[in-house]
């Protein structure tokens, strides 16, 4: 983020020389980001219309394995670092994350979804008998658990601080405490991710 | 000048109820998708769902009932955030329609959506406000 101005001093800073916090100006998200969703929900749409289990199978898979692989990622390996970190070095750091997590992962979730619909559709993965039904079902449990996760704490907690570090004077404890919930949560979203995996390749494999 | 103060926070605030609503939306869906290839019955779909709605309404009225709300920040946030979730729960639809999903699971898949759609801005928007120190009102 190139447009700032400086305002409040870090927490955590060394005393005599506290380094001025500079406050991003720009927009929340960069432009040049929005690119990200544009394509990938071309490229969705153009999958629908395609209707072929190769075009839906690398939207679902794909997508879905990036999904997976940052929410794995984000929650075993920059969550618990993201905790241990002094506060001015996470500021500099969610300054960075944030917006990018913000644009990529409903991008992703939105792609995964859409083309798993219709995979497991044209599949017949829908009309299963039970017991097999049940892996379905357990994956929809599954779904439900990572959106409400996504939706109620790691979305609005990465916003929250988004928006608090664009104050003159950020709340660094409020950075801090919801810098440190999306840690937590992100690693629920990766073993939700986990069991996910499980279930899907069960059902590759009927 | 009066100081800023942070929104005075009910007890359950509206992001809560907002959650809520998307929690009974998703359980609607899975219900749908228990009983597939056949539709479960009509009650069951229409109550969870029912409530999905009037979870989200308690949402709007007690986010409405707030009496002091930085509201130029819940707007700032909530206009994109909604074309954002628009533009997702559009493509979604898209594949609903195009494979075909018709009559009862297409309208509560749609109504499902359209809860969701209206929710998400809401919680985004309200989590983000709530910590913005707004001017007291008068009276």
């Amino acid at each position: 983020m190139s447009d700032t101005a400086m305002a409040a001093p870090m927490p955590g800073a060394a005393a005599g020389s506290p380094p001025a916090y500079e406050v991003p100006t720009g927009p929340l998200v960069p432009t040049k980001l929005l690119a990200i969703p544009a394509v990938s929900l071309a490229i969705l749409i153009a999958g629908i219309l395609a209707n072929t289990e190769w075009a839906l199978g690398f939207l679902h898979v794909g997508f879905g394995a990036v999904w997976t692989g940052f929410d794995l990622f984000a929650g075993f390996m920059v969550g618990p670092i993201l905790k241990r970190l002094d506060p001015p070095m996470r500021v500099a750091f969610m300054k960075r994350y944030g917006p990018k997590m913000l644009v990529v992962m409903p991008t992703l979730a939105t792609i995964t979804l859409a083309a798993g619909f219709q995979l497991a559709r044209k599949a017949e993965f829908l009309t299963m008998p039970y017991p097999r039904h049940w892996w379905l079902v357990a994956s929809f449990a599954l779904v439900g658990v990572m959106a409400t996760s996504a939706f109620a704490i790691l979305l609005p907690s990465n916003l929250q601080v988004l928006m608090e570090l664009r104050k003159p004077a950020p709340n660094f404890a409020l950075v801090g405490k919801l810098s440190a919930r999306y840690g937590t949560f992100a690693a629920v979203a990766g073993v939700t991710q986990l069991l996910t995996l499980i279930i899907m390749t069960r059902l590759a494999s009927f | 000048m009066d100081a800023p103060t942070t929104a005075a926070e009910p007890k359950i605030n509206p992001a809560m109820w907002a959650v809520a609503s998307v929690v009974f939306v998703i359980a609607t869906v899975a219900t749908l998708a228990s009983y597939m290839p056949d539709t479960p019955p009509h009650w069951i779909e229409l109550t969870l769902l029912g409530l999905g709605a009037l979870a989200y309404l308690v949402a709007v009225v007690t986010l409405v009932s707030t009496r002091v709300f930085e509201w130029a920040t819940f707007l700032n946030v909530a206009k994109p955030a909604f074309i954002a979730v628009l533009a997702a729960t559009g493509v979604i639809e898209f594949a609903f329609l195009y494979d075909d999903t018709r009559g009862f699971s297409l309208t509560i898949l749609t109504l499902g959506l359209g809860i969701v759609a209206l929710a998400l801005p809401l919680i985004l928007a309200y989590s983000v406000a709530r910590h913005v120190p707004s001017p007291k009102r008068s009276g």
